[in-house]
C-alpha cells in the first residue's frame, strides 16, 4: 500500500516536472541554451516580486497606468518629458506658449494627484 | 477652503456654463475639479480662466479634469491643431494605425473604450480607436 502511494507520488512528480518543462520550452523557444535551473530562478524571482508589489500596490499600479497613459498624452510633444511618482506628474523640457494649454489639458484629463509644471516656455 | 477661494471664478464659471457631474474636492493641498463640459468652447473658457488665475499653470494646486463628453451614438468633430487624427486598431499609441480622420472632419462615435480612447467610424468607413482629447461633440 505504502509502495503504491509512493509510486503514485513519483508519477505525479514526474508529470508535474513534465508540465513545468514543457511550459518553459514554450516561453523560451528562442533561447535553446537556457537550462532548467535558470528558468526556475526566473519564476521564483517573479513570484517574489509579485508578493512584494502586493504590499505597495496602490501607488505603484496607479503610477504604472499613469505612465502608460502619459505616453499617449505627451506623444505629440517630443521636447516634453513626463515623470510619475506617487500619483504626481512632473513635466520638464520645453514647449511653446500656444501648445501649453493642450498639453496641460491632456495631462489633467488623466486625473493625477498633482501636476508639477517645470516646463520652460519658448516664445 | 483657501483654494476654493483662489479658484472661485473658475468654479463659478463651471457652474454657470452647464458642466455636468461637477465635483470639487481638495486633497493634500490640491483642488480637484472634475466634470463633463457640454462642448469644447466651455472647456476652453475654463482653461482660460485657470490660466488667468494661475499664469502658465505653475502653482500645481489644481487638477482641472473637465472634459467634453463624447457619448456613444453621437457625432464629434476632429479638433486636432492642424494635422489628421490617427485611427488605430486598439486603444493605445502602440497600436497600428488603420486610418486617418481629417482635421475638422465629423466622425461617428461608436463607443468609449476608456477615459482616453473612443471607438469611431468615419463617413468613408474607416473604423478604429482615436484619442478622445481630439474629439469635440457637435
Amino acid at each position: 500500500m505504502e509502495l503504491h502511494n509512493f509510486k503514485t507520488g513519483m508519477l505525479l512528480l514526474i508529470f508535474a516536472a513534465g508540465l513545468a518543462t514543457s511550459s518553459c520550452k514554450g516561453k523560451e523557444k528562442n533561447n535553446e541554451n537556457t537550462n532548467t535551473a535558470t528558468s526556475v530562478d526566473t519564476s521564483s524571482a517573479t513570484t517574489m516580486d509579485t508578493s512584494t508589489a502586493a504590499t505597495i500596490a496602490p501607488a505603484t499600479s496607479m503610477d504604472d497606468s499613469l505612465r502608460t497613459q502619459l505616453k499617449d498624452a505627451t506623444k505629440d510633444y517630443p521636447d516634453v518629458t513626463a515623470t510619475v511618482e506617487n500619483g504626481e506628474v512632473t513635466l520638464t523640457g520645453t514647449i511653446t506658449k500656444e501648445k501649453l494649454p493642450k498639453l496641460m489639458q491632456a495631462v489633467h484629463a488623466l486625473n493625477p494627484r498633482k501636476v508639477n509644471n517645470n516646463l520652460t516656455i519658448k516664445k | 477652503m483657501a483654494l476654493q477661494d483662489k479658484y472661485k471664478e473658475l468654479i463659478d464659471t463651471a457652474k454657470n456654463s452647464g458642466v455636468r457631474n461637477l465635483q470639487i474636492s481638495e486633497e493634500n493641498n490640491v483642488l480637484h475639479v472634475t466634470g463633463e463640459a457640454p462642448n469644447a468652447q466651455v472647456k476652453d473658457t475654463l482653461w482660460n480662466v485657470y490660466n488667468k488665475i494661475d499664469p502658465d499653470y505653475r502653482a500645481g494646486d489644481l487638477v482641472l479634469d473637465v472634459n467634453t463628453s463624447a457619448t456613444a451614438g453621437t457625432k464629434a468633430k476632429v479638433v486636432t491643431e492642424t494635422s489628421n487624427l490617427n485611427i488605430r486598431k486598439g486603444p493605445g499609441t502602440d497600436q497600428p494605425i488603420v486610418g486617418k480622420a481629417a482635421h475638422n472632419e465629423v466622425v461617428n462615435i461608436i463607443s468609449k473604450a476608456n477615459d482616453q480612447w473612443s471607438l469611431i467610424r468615419t463617413d468613408k468607413g474607416a473604423e478604429g480607436y482615436v484619442y478622445s482629447q481630439y474629439l469635440s461633440p457637435v
